[in-house]
């Protein structure tokens, strides 16, 4: 039924939650899960090296948030394999799944409020209706 | 992982996807399995009582149809599913229904519309998304 998920993954708990789920569904078809995690360079940095420290943070902290994902696959007997890009978030996601042909999303959903989900739309939701490819949001 | 799998069916080609995903999914995990219509237009305004009782049969045996389809979509798979009919709004209905029966996957169709009738209405899947109390998968 699945042949390739993805799932994306900040670091956020709810992101953790959605690789449990998305570990559960790739035991069951007997498949391996990759992760995609976004980097947000600052766009109008005022010197090339602030871009690097930035970028060097960012490398640190999702080495530490694939290394749990990789634990976390290994045990269920998963495997794993982890993509770390630099972008937009949603704009990222999207492509990287119309190009590599990923017939599930696996998503966590974090919770705004009305207004703030109107007037910018949370990234979760954004998923929803960008992706091409069936979406689970996982609570 | 999941227990009790609600499938949202309307009758429209997408969430007739939703249902083929909710049944093998059911299957997968040996998960009991719901559906729900919902009766979204019901007339509000009726200058007699006659005139609500028509449309309401009208409508009784559009989801009788579905119901049967639903069910019988499911036995072909060799999955039990349960079917459920409720008036209202879509998505209050669905949500209500969901925390009421503690589902804990909800399967749905996916429509899309523009970007500016999504500002101001929002999908049905996407605000399903945003306030259903469980996990939410979307069919493409």
């Amino acid at each position: 039924m699945l042949k390739k998920i993805l799932v994306g993954l900040d670091g956020s708990k709810h992101s953790f939650k959605a690789l449990e789920e998305a570990l559960v569904l790739a035991v069951l078809a007997g498949i391996e899960v990759h992760t995609i995690s976004v980097e947000e360079v600052p766009r109008f940095p005022g010197t090339i090296g602030e871009v690097v420290e930035e970028k060097e943070a960012a490398d640190t902290r999702f080495g530490t948030v694939i290394a749990k994902a990789e634990k976390m696959a290994a045990d269920r007997g998963v495997q794993l394999k982890a993509h770390v890009l630099v972008g937009h978030e949603v704009k990222t996601i999207v492509e990287f799944v119309e190009e590599k042909g990923y017939d599930l999303l696996v998503v966590g959903f974090m919770g705004h409020s009305a207004i703030f989900d109107r007037i910018m739309g949370g990234t979760c939701q954004s998923l929803v209706r960008l992706a091409p490819c069936t979406v689970l949001v996982v609570k | 992982m999941y227990k009790k799998i609600l499938v949202a069916f309307d009758g429209s080609e997408g969430s007739r996807k939703a249902l083929t995903r909710a049944v093998k999914l059911a299957r997968a995990f040996d998960a009991e399995l719901h559906s729900i219509s919902v009766e979204v237009d019901l007339p509000q305004y009726v200058a007699t009582v006659g005139e609500f009782d028509e449309v309401k049969r009208q409508k009784d045996e559009y989801f009788e149809g579905l119901n049967k389809e639903a069910v019988d979509l499911a036995k072909a798979e060799g999955v039990s599913l349960t079917p459920h009919v409720v008036a209202g709004h879509a998505v209050d209905s669905i949500v209500y229904f969901c925390k009421q029966g503690r589902f804990d996957l909800l399967v749905t169709g996916f429509t899309g519309h523009s970007r500016i009738y999504e500002r101001i209405w929002g999908g049905v899947s996407r605000n399903l998304a945003r306030f259903s109390p469980c996990a939410v998968l979307i069919e493409k």
